[in-house]
C-alpha cells in the first residue's frame, strides 16, 4: 500500500524525491536477502538514510504500512558509527566525498546500497539513480549485488542499465 | 407435393428416405459445429488470459519503477501472436503506460482502461483484461485485444465440410434407398404386372407371387382368389371343347419326348466327365500352391465362420498342430498377444463381409512371440453375395524388428543408448505443453565432462567411448521418474528435470548428480576419475524456447568451467552481459589485424659479463581503439580460440625479422627473440614459415631466437625433438621460456637442441628472500652449463637480484632494471647510450 500511495500521482507531477522514495520502497519486491543475513531477522522492512536526509517528510504517511509482510521503517544515520543493519541504505549526496569508505564498511553486510553519485556503481555500489530524460533511471552493478549475497529479480535487471566494476579487466578465455 | 403424386412408388419412397436422412444429418452437423466453435472460442480466451497473466507479471517492475520503455519491450514480444491487435498497460490511475499495436493495425485508437475483469467479445474482437498485482496491491491493468480471424476461418472451413458431408450422405442415401425400397415396392409392381398380363393374354391361370405376409401379401391373396373364381368359370367353358382333341395330342407328344430325352442323356454324361476332370486339375494346382508358400492360406464359411481349409504353413508360423486348430478353432484367439486381442477380435467382427487387414502378435507354445499380418478377402457367388472368406497370414516379425530398430536409431544416441537431441526436443515440447496451464517450473541441466579430451587423446577413443557409456549409465540411474537425460554430442549431456521449484531445487539436484559422478570409473585395468560441470537454466524464468534454455544453460556451464570445474552454476541474465563483452572482444580482435592495431615492443637482453645489449625480446601489444593497450596474455589465448593465431604469429615473426635487419643495417647487431605459441609450433609448416620470414627480411638465421615455453615442447616431446632439430639445422637459435614452471624431463632437455634456458620470473622475484628459489636458480644454472646451454634470467628488477645472478654465473639478464619493453627507436637509443 505504501508505494502505491506515494506513486498515486503521475510521475511527472511529483517532486524528484517523492519518486525516489517510492523507488526505494519498490526494491523490497525485487530483491531477495540471504536467509542467514541479519536483515532477515528484522521485524521491519528497514530503509536507512545515511547523511543529510533529502526526503523531508515524504516517508511520513507510509511508515508502518506493510511491505512484503513487514511494516516499513525509515532510520536516519549521521555517520557510520551509529549504523544498524538495514535492508536498503540510501547514501545521501552529503556523503559523496567518502563513498569508498562507506562501501568498505558495508562490505559483507548484504545491504542494498543506493546513491546518486556518478561513479557509485563503478566502485562497488549496487544501485544508482540517474536522470534519464524526464524520468529516473536505474544503474545496477550486478557483480556487487552478487558479492553482497543479494538476489536481484531478472525483471529489475531487465529495465536497469547493468554495469561492471571499474577495475574488472577482460580476462583471457579458457 | 403435387409433383410427387405423379411419381412412381419407387421414386416416392426414395425421395422420402433422402429428405429424412438429410434433415437429420443437417441438424446433427449444425449442433456439432456450434458446440465446437464455442469450445474453440473458450480455448482462445483462456490462452489470451494466460498470456495476459504472463505479460502482466513481467511488467510489474516496469510499473513499479516507472519505466514504460521496458514495459514496451515486454509487450512487443506479443508481436509473435499474429492475432493480437493491441495490448496496453495502464497505470493505477487508468492512464495508458505502454502500448503495442499490430503493425498493420496502426491508427487503432488506444481504448480506455478496462473496468470489468472478465473476457468479452465486442465488435468482432476478443477483449481480455488483467489486473497487475505487486505484493497483493493492484498497481496497474493490462488489456489485450485479439481479432477473431482464426475463429472465422474455422467457421468457414466447417461450412465447407458440412456441405461436402451432406452431398456425400445424400448420394449414399440415394443409392441405399434404391435397394431398401425394393422389398416394399417389388411385390406391388409384380402384382401390377401380373394383372396387366392377365388382362392382355386372358390367361386366368396366372397367379401373382406372394412375397410376404404384410398388407401387400393379403392384397395378392385376394387378387389370386379372385383370379381363381374367374378361372373356374372359364375352365368349365373350355373343358367341353378340349375333351376330344386331348387324346390325340397326348400320344404324339409322348413319342417325341422319348427320343429327345435319350439324346440329352448321352450329352450330359460326357459333359459331366469333362467337368470332373477340370475340377480335379484345379484342385491339385491350388493344393500345390497353398502348401508350398510361406504364408498361411485359409478359408472360412462366411455364415457359420467354420474353418474349411488352413494351409500347413500354419504349423510353422504358430508352432502348433493343424489338427488342434481344426478340433478347437475358437482357441485360436488364445494364441493372440494379450494387448492385441481386443483389436483383433473387434476387427474379426467384420470378417463376414470379407474386410480384414491387421498386424498383430501371436504367442507360440515355446513362449516366443511373432508378428503376423492377416489379410482377408470375400469369395462371392455369381449374384454377388459372399459365401466364403479367404485369407493370407504372413510372418512379418523381421520387418517389424527392422522398423523398431530404425525408429530407435532415429531417436537415440548409438553409443550410449540415451535419447538424442531430436527425442529430447520432442520430450521438452510434450512437457511444456503439459505444463502450460500450471506454474510448475522445469530445469535444464547442461553437463560437460571436465577434460574428457585428455582421456580421449591419451588413452584412446575406445576407452573414451566406454567411459561415456559408464557416465550415461550413472546419469540414467540418478534420475527420477519424469526426468529425461539425453546425449547432446561429444561429452555433453543434458538433463530435463520436472517438478522443480525454482533454482534452489535445481541446484540441489545438480549437487546430487555431481556427487554421483565423482567416484572413480573402473574400466578394465584403468581406474579413471572424471569430474563434471553443470550449467542450469530454469523454465520459464531463463527462457521458454528450448534453444534459449540450452544457450543460457551453456553460458552458465561456461561460467562453471571458469570457476574451476567440478561444480554447477545457475544461469543469471548478468552472464549474458559478460558473454557479450567477450563477443565484442572477439569481434574487435578479428578486425585488429586488418586495422593494424598491433604493435611490437622490445625488451633488451643484457650480457652479464660484457654489460652489452645482445638481443631484444619482441612483445606484441594490442592497442584497442579507445581502450587501454592489452598484454599478450589477455588476448593470445582468445586469438588461439578464434583461429587468428596463425595470421597474428606470422605478422609478429615478419615484423620482428624486419626490425632485426634494420638494426643490423644501422650497425646494431641485436638478436631478436620471438615467442612461438603451442598452436604455431605444432603446425606442420612451422619450419617452412620461419624460413620464408627470414628470406623475406633478408636476415641471417642466427639473428633470430625462437622462444618456446616448457609446456609447449613437452606436449608431444617426441615430435618436438624432430621439429627443433629441423629448426636448428636452419641455424635459428632456440630458447626454452618460463623454465621451471612446467615439468621438463632432464632426459629430454639433453635431446632438445636448445641454445638457452630462460628462468621464469617467478623464481627471480623472490631470489633475495626465498632460499628455496635461490637454490633452484643455482641448480638450473649449473645444470644448463653442464649441458652447454646458456641461461637467461627474466624479470630482474633489483640490484640485489642482479648481483645474485652474476655470482651464480648467469649469462644474460632481462627485466625492468635493465629496461622495460619499449618501441624499437627507444631500444636503438638505449644500445647507443650503453656503448657510449
Amino acid at each position: 500500500v505504501a508505494e502505491s500511495n506515494l506513486a498515486a500521482e503521475h510521475a511527472a507531477a511529483l517532486p524528484e524525491y517523492r519518486l525516489k522514495a517510492a523507488f526505494l520502497c519498490q526494491f523490497f519486491h525485487f530483491v531477495r536477502w540471504p536467509e542467514t543475513s541479519p536483515q532477515q531477522h528484522l521485524a521491519t522492512s528497514r530503509i536507512g538514510i545515511l547523511g543529510e536526509d533529502p526526503f523531508d517528510e515524504v516517508f511520513k504517511p507510509v511508515e508502518g504500512t506493510l511491505i512484503e509482510g513487514r511494516p516499513l521503517e525509515v532510520r536516519r544515520f549521521h555517520n557510520l558509527k551509529g549504523m544498524e543493519p538495514c535492508h536498503i541504505l540510501f547514501i545521501s549526496a552529503s556523503e559523496d566525498a567518502h563513498l569508498a569508505e562507506v562501501l568498505t564498511a558495508l562490505r559483507g553486510s548484504s545491504t542494498l546500497t543506493v546513491s546518486e553519485a556518478a561513479q557509485f556503481t563503478r566502485i562497488g555500489g549496487i544501485v544508482r539513480f540517474y536522470p534519464k530524460g524526464d524520468r529516473i533511471g536505474l544503474e545496477i552493478n550486478a557483480g556487487a549485488a552478487e558479492r553482497a549475497g543479494l538476489k536481484l529479480s531478472a525483471k529489475l535487471l531487465d529495465l536497469a542499465k547493468v554495469v561492471a566494476d571499474e577495475e574488472r579487466k577482460a580476462a583471457p578465455r579458457r | 407435393m403435387k409433383r410427387l403424386k405423379h411419381l412412381s412408388i419407387k421414386r416416392k419412397m426414395t425421395a422420402v428416405i433422402m429428405l429424412t436422412s438429410s434433415a437429420a444429418l443437417l441438424l446433427a452437423c449444425a449442433a456439432f459445429v456450434a458446440y465446437d466453435l464455442l469450445a474453440f472460442r473458450r480455448v482462445m480466451t483462456q490462452e489470451l488470459q494466460v498470456l495476459a497473466q504472463v505479460v502482466g507479471n513481467r511488467s510489474t517492475a516496469s510499473l513499479a519503477f516507472d519505466d514504460p520503455g521496458s514495459a514496451g519491450e515486454a509487450l512487443a514480444a506479443l508481436a509473435a501472436r499474429r492475432s493480437i491487435l493491441m495490448a496496453c498497460i495502464y497505470d493505477k490511475a487508468g492512464r495508458p503506460f505502454a502500448c503495442y499495436t499490430r503493425p498493420d493495425a496502426r491508427g487503432l485508437e488506444v481504448p480506455p482502461a478496462p473496468v470489468g475483469e472478465g473476457p468479452r467479445i465486442e465488435g468482432g474482437r476478443l477483449h481480455v483484461a488483467q489486473r497487475i498485482l505487486l505484493d497483493g496491491t493492484e498497481i496497474g491493468t493490462l488489456r489485450i485485444e485479439s481479432d477473431l480471424s482464426d475463429l472465422r476461418a474455422r467457421a468457414v472451413r466447417y461450412a465447407g465440410i458440412v456441405g461436402l458431408v451432406l452431398l456425400i450422405s445424400s448420394l449414399t442415401a440415394f443409392l441405399v434407398s434404391e435397394r431398401l425400397q425394393r422389398p416394399v415396392s417389388g411385390p406391388i409392381l409384380a402384382l401390377a404386372e401380373t394383372a396387366s398380363r392377365v388382362s392382355a393374354g386372358r390367361d386366368y391361370a396366372l397367379r401373382a407371387e406372394k412375397q410376404g405376409e404384410d398388407e401387400v401379401g393379403l392384397l395378392i391373396d385376394a387378387f389370386n382368389e379372385m383370379l381363381g373364381q374367374v378361372q373356374l368359370r372359364d375352365e368349365a367353358l373350355l373343358r367341353a371343347k378340349e375333351g376330344a382333341e386331348a387324346a390325340a395330342v397326348e400320344a404324339r407328344r409322348l413319342a417325341e419326348a422319348t427320343s429327345v430325352a435319350n439324346l440329352q442323356l448321352a450329352r450330359e454324361v460326357a459333359e459331366r466327365r469333362r467337368a470332373e476332370e477340370a475340377l480335379r486339375e484345379s484342385e491339385q494346382r491350388f493344393r500345390q500352391l497353398a502348401e508350398n508358400i510361406d504364408a498361411v492360406f485359409w478359408m472360412l464359411e462366411a455364415d457359420s465362420g467354420s474353418l474349411i481349409y488352413v494351409s500347413p504353413a500354419y504349423e510353422r508360423v504358430w508352432g502348433r498342430s493343424l489338427r488342434s486348430l481344426h478340433e478347437q478353432p475358437m482357441r485360436f484367439f488364445e494364441t493372440l498377444h494379450r494387448e492385441d486381442q481386443g483389436r483383433v477380435t473387434e476387427a474379426a467382427e467384420r470378417l463376414a463381409e470379407g474386410v480384414f487387414d491387421e498386424e498383430y502378435r501371436i504367442l507360440r507354445p515355446d513362449g516366443s512371440q511373432r508378428w503376423v499380418r492377416t489379410r482377408a478377402f470375400p469369395v462371392r457367388r455369381i449374384d454377388g453375395s459372399v459365401y466364403r472368406i479367404a485369407g493370407i497370414t504372413q510372418d512379418v516379425t523381421d520387418r517389424k524388428k527392422a522398423e523398431e530398430t530404425i525408429r530407435h536409431r532415429a531417436y537415440h544416441d548409438e553409443l550410449t543408448g540415451l535419447p538424442n537431441r531430436l527425442l529430447f526436443a520432442e520430450r521438452f515440447a510434450q512437457i511444456v505443453e503439459h505444463l502450460r496451464r500450471s506454474d510448475e517450473t522445469i530445469a535444464l541441466l547442461f553437463l560437460d565432462l571436465d577434460r574428457f579430451k585428455t582421456i580421449n587423446d591419451t588413452l584412446g577413443h575406445a576407452l573414451g567411448d566406454r567411459l561415456l557409456k559408464a557416465v550415461a549409465e550413472r546419469l540414467r540411474l540418478s534420475l527420477r521418474g519424469g526426468d529425461t537425460v539425453a546425449r547432446f554430442g561429444g561429452d555433453e549431456f543434458i538433463v530435463l528435470a520436472t517438478g522443480i521449484e525454482g533454482g534452489h531445487d535445481a541446484a540441489h539436484l545438480s549437487e546430487k548428480i555431481l556427487q554421483l559422478m565423482r567416484p572413480p570409473y573402473r574400466l578394465g585395468v584403468h581406474e579413471l576419475r572424471i569430474t563434471t560441470s553443470v550449467g542450469i537454466a530454469v523454465y520459464p524464468d531463463d527462457g521458454t524456447e528450448i534453444e534459449t534454455l540450452i544457450k543460457n544453460a551453456d553460458t552458465a556451464l561456461y561460467r562453471a568451467k571458469e570457476r574451476g570445474r567440478n561444480c554447477f552454476q545457475l544461469y543469471s541474465p548478468a552472464m549474458n552481459a559478460r558473454a557479450l563483452e567477450q563477443l565484442a572482444l572477439e569481434n574487435d580482435l578479428r578486425r585488429a589485424l586488418e586495422q593494424m592495431e598491433f604493435t611490437l615492443h622490445y625488451q633488451p637482453e643484457v650480457d652479464l659479463r660484457s654489460g652489452r645489449i645482445v638481443g631484444a625480446e619482441a612483445l606484441v601489444r594490442w592497442q584497442r581503439p579507445g581502450r587501454e593497450p592489452l598484454l599478450p596474455q589477455q588476448f593470445i589465448p582468445l586469438a588461439e580460440d578464434v583461429g587468428l593465431i596463425g595470421a597474428l604469429g606470422e605478422w609478429v615473426l615478419r615484423t620482428a625479422c624486419d626490425q632485426s635487419r634494420q638494426w643490423n643495417a644501422a650497425g646494431l647487431p641485436l638478436r631478436v627473440a620471438v615467442n612461438l605459441s603451442p598452436r604455431e609450433f605444432e603446425h606442420k609448416d612451422v619450419t617452412r614459415g620461419i624460413a620464408r620470414a627470414l628470406a623475406q627480411a633478408g636476415l641471417d638465421p642466427a639473428g633470430l631466437e625462437l622462444e618456446l615455453t616448457e609446456s609447449t615442447v613437452m606436449r608431444d616431446a617426441e615430435s618436438a625433438v624432430r621439429t627443433l632439430r629441423d629448426l636448428k639445422a636452419m641455424g635459428v637459435q632456440i630458447a626454452i621460456d618460463d623454465f621451471g614452471t612446467g615439468h621438463s624431463s632432464l632426459s629430454y632437455l639433453k635431446r632438445f637442441p636448445v641454445d638457452a634456458l630462460k628462468i621464469d620470473q617467478a623464481f627471480v622475484r623472490d631470489l633475495a628472500t626465498d632460499p628455496e628459489d635461490a637454490a633452484i636458480v643455482k641448480a638450473v644454472i649449473s645444470l644448463a652449463h653442464s649441458l652447454e646451454i646458456q641461461v637467461i634470467a627474466e624479470g630482474v628488477e633489483t640490484e640485489q637480484q642482479l648481483e645474485f645472478l652474476r655470482a651464480a654465473g648467469c649469462d644474460v639478464v632481462q627485466g625492468f632494471l635493465l629496461g622495460p619493453p619499449a618501441p624499437p627507436e627507444a631500444i636503438a637509443d638505449l644500445v647507443r647510450n650503453r656503448t657510449n
